[in-house]
């Protein structure tokens, strides 16, 4: 009996191991965005190790549907920091990506400022969009970068409004 | 031998936090698909996932890889998003497996073309891509002297979608070895 709890141990210690080789991590975060007020902010990353790993931002309402997600390769969107021998580095990174800012629309830069790709959408609806002062939620998607969502409360759905630079850096 | 049980479970406690959150994936799906784009003579892969405590709730995410497992590219969405476009309504049907699967095997199997052949020509003096296009309405992030260059150089290209009625193309930059998109476009 002692032999086979034993075997037991050394086998779960290999599952471990197995499991912390790759770099699938998740951390999610509670905040209120939506006309729900409980949502929750997951942050995901996954592969076969850190430094070739991708990263998801997901929102989910109150309700439990995903409004919002977005995804990359972590390295390409905030450089080479993420190594495959420190997945603890990764993991502490998700805490902080969680934490989005949230704002309103009528915060958003004036359409005039814009840069050209800075917005998918046409002038027309920036403009009505932040003229409704709508929630607005900003997640990093890069170093010194953010995108920024709009909830949409007619549609009970979000929508990119735009991307910034901005002067925080994410390590 | 209580005491090795207790470690036993102590271990397992231990293994299963890992640093991360559990959370219930019902919808845990994947399809992949080979390509040859960024590299010649050694194939890509493009790999689709899904994920979510059911197959209505699911995010999807589409990821590029290149032979040697580099990420080249992703993009997430939600399933609903790009099936049908916005969040379910209320009393939504449920989304099973097979339609996750179904779908997961059609986003990966993405389009490959030629840049000459499939964009639209810029043509001079025209402010926008879109307004010199004929069909869809395109959305470039390059100036129309870069746009030309690129689409002359007939670069290889992949397409995919990127909601329920829009698609976005990607080539490899010929200057950075990297991917970019080129065009995205819809009606």
């Amino acid at each position: 009996m002692r032999a086979f709890v034993v075997a037991a141990l050394a086998l779960l210690a290999s599952a471990c191991n197995q499991q912390s080789a790759r770099c699938d991590f998740t951390h999610t975060r509670e905040i209120a965005f939506s006309s729900l007020g409980a949502d929750r902010v997951t942050v995901r990353s996954f592969g076969e190790s850190c430094d070739k790993a991708i990263g998801v931002y997901e929102i989910i309402d109150g309700e439990g549907t995903p409004v919002w997600a977005w995804a990359s390769p972590l390295q390409r969107q905030f450089g080479d920091v993420f190594t495959a021998e420190d997945p603890e580095h990764m993991q502490a990174f998700l805490e902080h990506w969680s934490q989005p800012v949230i704002a309103r629309t009528s915060g958003a830069p004036d359409w005039a400022t814009l840069a050209p790709g800075q917005t998918t959408l046409d002038e027309l609806t920036y403009a009505d969009i932040r003229a409704r002062d709508l929630p607005m939620l900003c997640h990093f998607s890069g170093t010194a970068r953010q995108t920024c969502v709009f909830w949409e409360p007619a549609a009970g759905g979000a929508g990119h409004l735009f991307d910034q630079d901005v002067e925080e850096t994410v390590e | 031998m209580r005491i090795l049980l207790l470690a036993a479970a102590i271990a397992l406690s231990a293994c299963g936090q890992n640093g991360a959150t559990q959370t219930a994936n019902g919808c845990a799906r994947t399809a992949t698909h080979e390509v040859m784009w960024s590299t010649d003579g050694a194939p890509d892969t493009i790999t689709t996932y899904s994920e979510g405590p059911t197959c209505a709730q699911a995010v999807v995410t589409f990821v590029a890889r290149n032979s040697a497992g580099d990420p080249l590219w992703a993009f997430s969405s939600t399933y609903y998003d790009m099936t049908a476009g916005g969040i379910p309504p209320e009393g939504a049907p449920a989304v099973s497996n097979e339609q996750m699967d179904t779908f997961l095997a059609g986003w990966a199997d993405v389009t490959e073309e030629r840049t000459q052949a499939f964009l639209p020509e810029w043509r001079e003096g025209v402010a926008t891509l879109s307004e010199s296009a004929q069909t869809f309405s395109y959305d470039t992030p390059f100036d129309r002297e870069t746009y030309e260059v690129m689409r002359a150089r007939n670069l290889k290209m992949i397409c995919y979608a990127a909601a329920v009625e829009a698609s976005q193309c990607l080539i490899m930059d010929p200057a950075s070895h990297a991917p970019i998109m080129i065009v995205a476009y819809g009606p």
